[in-house]
């Protein structure tokens, strides 16, 4: 595999990493708070 | 409702002013130190802003130590002061205005524009928090208290009725200043600013010493300023902002130090010629020694800052050995340079702790040095109960208020998942129970990127990335073995990890930062990655603007202090009640959960220095009794009876509501209990 499709493969886990941490803060961690909050304020839940 | 509104525009003013007094004396030192052509007009009022700053915290500590804490003395000195910084003042107002025009090109873009929008919201919302009067624990029972005691005695007398009495003060000597001209408000602004200035820092730094694109700089600044960590501590008369901003500016000169800045000199904001020096140092020894300073003043806002320091040496040491491929002796010198004038930047708050009880660093250290009015438990419990306490031994998402109660965990397990820990279930550390303190994903989710592009493409050891990552990595490390693990004590290195943070999403998404290439270009979830980096700027923005909407009536007067304090802050009708009802030369034993900044009288701690009252649990009730006659007490204040038991300073049934000893006088409808000492 050349360099470039290495960074790209690193970039694209990198990214799913991201994706990752973020979806379970907000679903399960702390960030859940804010946004049963952020819902409840517009009567979602 | 006008008095009040002009009355937090006066100190919004007086903000104004004692910053550009601190940018005025502290450009005599850059001056002095032949730095003012080194640097572009933004770093010179943020970095003269800091070490001015310092010098006016020394001012009102010398003269207050020497017992001449009232408004004549204190008044004299500053203008004295003044008068030295008004030998700045056009190069400040030219510089402000440079750094405005500068700040103003931010319009001009709509991506930075809305970030700075964003950011105005954020500070704005906080500044709400900021002029509402001081409701938290930590200013009621010593940021803001310590300063009202000092001045009623006038004097910075010792405390060692409270294990915070001995800390370094610099930020409270700021306080002080501002409580001895009658501005409770300015207190408060003080720590905001802080939040500013270290937001304002983060982008002068990224802009000035890392790439020329103002987007990514305004980036770092907004993902610093909007962590919600940041912005619920700038609603408060804490110290934290001012640690935050003290390490983040020493780490800054050590950068001017090292000579990273060719992003500057290219647009010109730095010319190479004017950045000789006038005096017989050379620049790099100039750097040198604003760095130690830099390093002493932030040891002299909280003692933490030990690590700071430590960091700073490091850099230095991997600077001259990898990047510039010096001896070792070398690295002694400069090492012994820079340590000499951060200790004597630093000396006069060890030597007053340790005259004062015999331990400089009380009651720190408490094992090597030992002091009055402390103890083995006592160290155990608050030095290294507490710092367990926190976060460490509790299974991840144990409430905060259970923390004390349910089983330890494998403490091992703790020690390598703490970052997913503190990220996801920040109320184990000590965060509160909403998410106010905590430090929201990003941080995970991004620091571990940049240190794997770090890895994966070694960069030089010259890289600023990778120094600011070291630096990160340090303090992390003194984090999880010197401090209580509290994720509000991140906030110290918080604008360099935000720096990290916006970098690593950054070459994620393909771009370049200064001579960091991106590994790879066209990235299709680019946008992804902007878009949610851009969500949760917007949420930490939003979050405090929803979180201070009750606080706005007080700020505009449509409801008066009073009222106010009696709904929010902790016992306030009580003291508001001993204010008016004990006699004038009452002396209040203050227990088991009071906080002391709204009480007139003067008054010492039952339980933050249990041996400062004597431990008498298991001796004779009127041993006690005869102590407290000793100590001058007259009156006891009991927050939560019921709560916590009177255990460790009072004998067991010495405070009855009408007993041999002590009698209730409070009227029943009182939050907390007042008692007269029979």
């Amino acid at each position: 595999m050349s360099r470039e499709r290495v960074a790209q493969a690193l970039g694209w886990l990198g990214f799913a990493w991201v994706v990752f941490i973020i979806g379970f803060y907000l679903f399960q961690g702390d960030g859940s708070i804010v946004l049963n909050n952020i819902l409840h304020s517009f009567g979602w839940r | 409702m006008i008095g009040t509104i002009l009355n937090n525009l006066l100190d919004l003013l007086l903000l104004v002013a004692l910053w550009l007094f601190g940018a005025g004396l502290g450009r005599v030192v850059l001056a002095r130190l032949g730095l003012v052509g080194s640097l572009t007009a933004l770093e010179r009022l943020i970095i003269g802003g800091a070490v001015g700053l310092g010098a006016i915290s020394y001012a009102v500590l010398l003269v207050g130590w020497a017992g001449f804490l009232s408004l004549l003395p204190i008044s004299v000195v500053m203008l004295l002061l003044l008068a030295l910084a008004a030998t700045q003042a056009r190069g400040v107002l030219a510089d402000t205005r440079a750094a405005s025009f500068g700040i103003s090109n931010l319009s001009r873009r709509p991506i930075t524009a809305l970030l700075t929008i964003i950011m105005l919201i954020a500070a704005g919302a906080a500044l709400i928090g900021a002029l509402a009067p001081a409701t938290d624990w930590d200013p009621l029972v010593y940021h803001l208290a310590f300063p009202r005691l000092y001045i009623q005695q006038g004097q910075v007398f010792d405390i060692l009725f409270d294990h915070r009495g001995e800390f370094p003060q610099n930020s409270e000597m700021l306080y002080t200043l501002a409580l001895l001209f009658g501005r409770a408000g300015l207190a408060g602004l003080l720590h905001w600013s802080m939040a500013v200035a270290s937001t304002a820092a983060v982008y002068s730094f990224c802009r000035a010493r890392l790439t020329a694109s103002r987007t990514f700089s305004t980036l770092a600044a907004a993902i610093f300023l909007t962590t919600p960590l940041t912005l619920t501590q700038a609603t408060t008369a804490n110290v934290d902002l001012n640690v935050a901003f003290y390490n983040f500016i020493a780490l800054y000169a050590f950068f001017v130090w090292a000579g990273i800045g060719r992003v500057a000199a290219q647009q010109g904001e730095i010319n190479p010629a004017s950045a000789t020096p006038h005096s017989a140092l050379s620049a790099q020894h100039s750097a040198l020694i604003l760095t130690g300073i830099l390093a002493g003043l932030s040891y002299s806002t909280k003692q933490s800052s030990v690590i700071n320091g430590v960091a700073i040496a490091l850099l230095i040491g991997w600077w001259l050995l990898r990047a510039e491929r010096r001896g070792v002796m070398v690295v002694v010198k400069t090492l012994a340079v820079y340590g000499l004038v951060t200790l004597a930047t630093l000396l006069v708050w060890p030597l007053k702790a340790w005259l004062a009880s015999g331990n400089p660093f009380w009651p720190a250290a408490y094992g090597l040095f030992g002091g009055k009015a402390w103890s083995k438990a006592d160290n155990d419990f608050q030095y290294y109960g507490y710092s367990v306490l926190y976060g460490m031994r509790y299974p991840a998402g144990t409430a905060w208020t259970e923390l004390g109660t349910s089983q330890s965990q494998n403490l091992v397990s703790a020690y390598l998942l703490w970052p997913w820990n503190a990220t996801m279930h920040s109320g184990t550390f000590d965060a509160g129970p909403r998410w106010v303190h905590s430090i929201g994903p990003l941080y995970l989710a991004l620091l571990p990127i940049s240190a794997i592009i770090g890895l994966v493409r070694r960069v030089s050891a010259r890289s600023p990335l990778l120094l600011l990552s070291i630096y990160a990595l340090v303090y992390a490390l003194g984090w999880l073995f010197f401090l209580h693990h509290m994720v509000r004590f991140f906030l110290f290195a918080l604008p360099p990890m935000a720096i990290l943070v916006a970098a690593a999403a950054w070459l994620l998404m393909g771009k370049s930062i200064g001579e960091e290439q991106a590994p790879a270009r066209g990235y299709a979830y680019a946008p992804i990655i902007a878009a949610l980096l851009g969500l949760f700027v917007l949420l930490g923005a939003a979050d405090i603007a929803y979180d201070q909407r009750g606080n706005v009536a007080v700020v505009v007067g449509s409801q008066s202090a009073t009222d106010y304090l009696n709904l929010h802050a902790p016992g306030y009708p009580t003291l508001d009640w001993a204010n008016h009802n004990l006699p004038a030369n009452a002396k209040v034993l203050m227990g088991w959960g009071a906080l002391g900044y709204y009480l007139d009288r003067p008054y010492i701690y039952a339980e933050h220095a249990p041996e400062y009252v004597g431990r008498y649990i298991n001796r004779p009730p009127q041993d006690f009794r005869v102590r407290l006659q000793q100590l001058g007490i007259t009156h006891i204040i009991i927050a939560y009876p019921a709560q916590f038991a009177i255990r460790e300073v009072f004998p067991p049934g010495f405070v009855s509501d009408n007993g041999p000893y002590t009698q209730l006088i409070s009227p029943p409808a009182l939050p907390w209990k007042v008692y007269v000492l029979k």
